[in-house]
């Protein structure tokens, strides 16, 4: 997926959009995978892709991940408006469950990376305005700070305690029962 | 990499939102001064704080104990204390009488905490209340307000009332001074509106905590009516009092809408309290084609202002209020309702949902409809008509057909420093 031209049977007839990574590296999609970006969706309805999208915020090895995202989630999204026509409302019903289970466990296994990656991943998906995966990414770290102590979130995410002994005493004995 | 600083505010608020319980919350709040910042912002107060707060439902759970026979001396054998009268037989005079005692059930408040909550249920009980555990005490809530809980105290053999103010994480409370004449309240619910516990200043800037808090009770009898509030950290109740020009003695508390608390005595006749100034108004209901207001509750109009909300049969009716020299209550509109119009198959009642704070959703009412084995809860707008079901937890519940009381975990102090200030 790595280089351009290199689309499947379905990519030769969808309009293709090509994505230029801060590296240089092109990457090139179909119309319905870029537009869960709603920063590439208002390029293309503006006319300003032709030769492109610089993405200088973006490296390519973030940006191939996130296209590994979108590509999973438009064919989800295309599954569920195609299938509906074909099959009964049962059928339907099984297939849809399908996919949003397959999808579940596609998000999961996707963010199974390192704190940097993840935090890289979020700032893409804030730049290129990708609200499922600015949510996604949001709320695993978020759980990953549940059920955590103060000192522990600490060493997780390199924080400095700035707070003067004084201000934390403060918070704690207004909320000892938080903290037991 | 994989520094927190990486991520702009409105990201790391985005992550922090992400944080279902305040305990989480408060946690992560004590980490270090930008994330404390970010969690005490009045954006983020105001995007996060309903849902996660609620800790669980106290409601009031009547235990059945032994019929026990009481005894009590008649005045004039006040000298025999009520211990020794089988020592004294052969007393000639009556020295009193029997009697089945009242004692039969006794009163506890349960608590059942929220799915989401995060917190030991343990740690709610209320143990720490003087004499909480003396079975001749029934201990009732007769109210709830963020973290605080009103209770009232009746001890079965003296009849003796208190209320209680208490925050149960923080395991703190306060006794509030006796009314002259006492409370009157009952632990099984009583025709007299209960107590209510309120913010502690009219304009509903501060947070209620220990510290800040109002209770007001209304006292009626056959020919007036007394507001009675107290604010946390006086030492003596405020009272102004109006006449009754009417005569049911039932005031059913309605609600708080615009500023002002309302009463309604289950026919025609609303009564209201001006929030700042105390001061009662008295209103009346229209009468409509023979049918009586029996059961009514508040809204707020997206004008910001009360209406009265009255349950007919499949329909509703909405009451504005008109301000002139003669208060009274217009028909505003009545809603039918159908159950295509809240895509049931068959609707033969529904319930009002009652608050008995502020309603917080402007334009809109909320009925209950039930079905076997669920409640189904709906908004119903007052402009468009249309109807949207509700999912998520109610904010009042019943839990066998008691009311449920909401407990919030206590948001500290020391991080409302840069918070709550326009909260309204």
């Amino acid at each position: 997926m790595a280089s351009a031209g290199s689309g499947d049977e379905k990519a030769a007839a969808a309009a293709m959009i090509t994505l230029i990574s801060s590296d240089n590296e092109k990457f090139e999609v179909t119309e319905a995978t870029a537009t869960l970006s709603q920063t590439i969706r208002h390029m293309i309805e503006d006319g300003c892709t032709d030769g492109g999208v610089p993405l200088p915020n973006v490296t390519s090895k973030i940006l191939a991940r996130v296209i590994e995202y979108c590509k999973k989630h438009a064919t989800a999204a295309a599954g569920e408006e195609g299938s509906s026509s074909s099959f009964s409302d049962a059928a339907f019903l099984e297939v849809d469950r399908a996919f949003l289970e397959e999808l579940e466990e596609f998000d999961d296994a996707f963010l199974e990376v390192d704190r940097a990656t993840l935090f890289d991943l979020i700032l893409a998906a804030n730049y290129l305005d990708i609200k499922g995966l600015l949510n996604l990414t949001c709320q695993k770290v978020a759980d990953s700070v549940k059920g955590k102590t103060p000192e522990q979130i600490r060493e997780m995410y390199n924080i400095v305690n700035d707070l003067t002994p004084e201000e934390e005493a403060e918070i704690r004995r207004e909320t000892q029962w938080a903290f037991e | 990499m994989g520094s927190h600083e990486a991520l702009p505010d409105a990201i790391l608020e985005l992550v922090l939102l992400g944080l279902d319980s305040a305990p989480c919350l408060l946690r992560a709040a004590a980490t270090c001064k930008r994330w404390r910042r970010i969690i005490t912002s009045d954006a983020f107060c105001s995007l996060h704080k309903t849902p996660p707060l609620v800790a669980g439902f106290y409601s009031n759970s009547y235990h059945k104990i032994f019929v026990r026979p009481r005894f009590k001396p008649s005045p004039s054998a006040a000298a025999i204390d009520a211990g020794s009268f089988f020592l004294h037989k052969r007393l000639p005079s009556v020295a009193g009488f029997f009697s089945n005692s009242n004692q039969t059930i006794f009163v506890r408040p349960r608590f059942e905490p929220s799915p989401s909550a995060a917190i030991d249920a343990g740690r709610f009980s209320l143990d720490f209340l003087p004499g909480y555990d003396a079975t001749t005490n029934n201990w009732t809530i007769k109210d709830s307000r963020s973290s605080l809980l009103l209770l009232y105290r009746e001890d079965s053999q003296t009849g003796h009332q208190d209320l209680f103010v208490c925050e149960p994480l923080t395991r703190r409370h306060v006794l509030i001074p006796p009314l002259n004449p006492p409370f009157r309240l009952s632990r099984f619910g009583s025709p007299a509106p209960p107590p209510v516990l309120l913010d502690a200043s009219a304009d509903g800037g501060a947070i209620v905590g220990m510290s800040s808090f109002r209770v007001l009770h209304l006292v009626a009898t056959t020919d007036r009516i007394r507001a009675c509030t107290f604010t946390s950290g006086s030492t003596s109740w405020r009272e102004t009092c109006v006449n009754r020009r009417y005569g049911p003695l039932v005031l059913h508390f309605v609600g708080f809408a615009g500023g002002r608390w309302y009463w309604h005595d289950g026919e025609k006749n609303v009564l209201a309290l001006d929030e700042s100034d105390l001061e009662f108004s008295t209103s009346v209901l229209p009468r409509g084609d023979g049918d009586g207001i029996s059961l009514v509750t508040l809204a707020v109009g997206r004008d910001g202002e009360a209406r009265i909300v009255s349950k007919g049969y499949n329909n509703l009716k909405i009451f504005a209020r008109v301000d002139g020299g003669e208060d009274y209550w217009v028909l505003e509109k009545t809603m039918q309702l159908s159950a295509a119009m809240l895509g049931l198959p068959r609707l033969d009642d529904f319930y009002l949902n009652f608050s008995r704070h502020q309603p917080v959703d402007a334009g809109a009412v909320q009925i209950r409809v039930l079905e076997p084995g669920r409640a189904l809860r709906f908004r119903l707008d007052m402009d468009t008509m249309e109807a949207e079901r509700l999912l998520g937890p109610d904010v009042i519940i019943y839990l066998d057909s008691r009311t449920a009381y909401p407990s919030e975990f206590p948001w500290p102090l020391s991080l409302h420093a840069c918070c709550g200030d326009d909260n309204t």
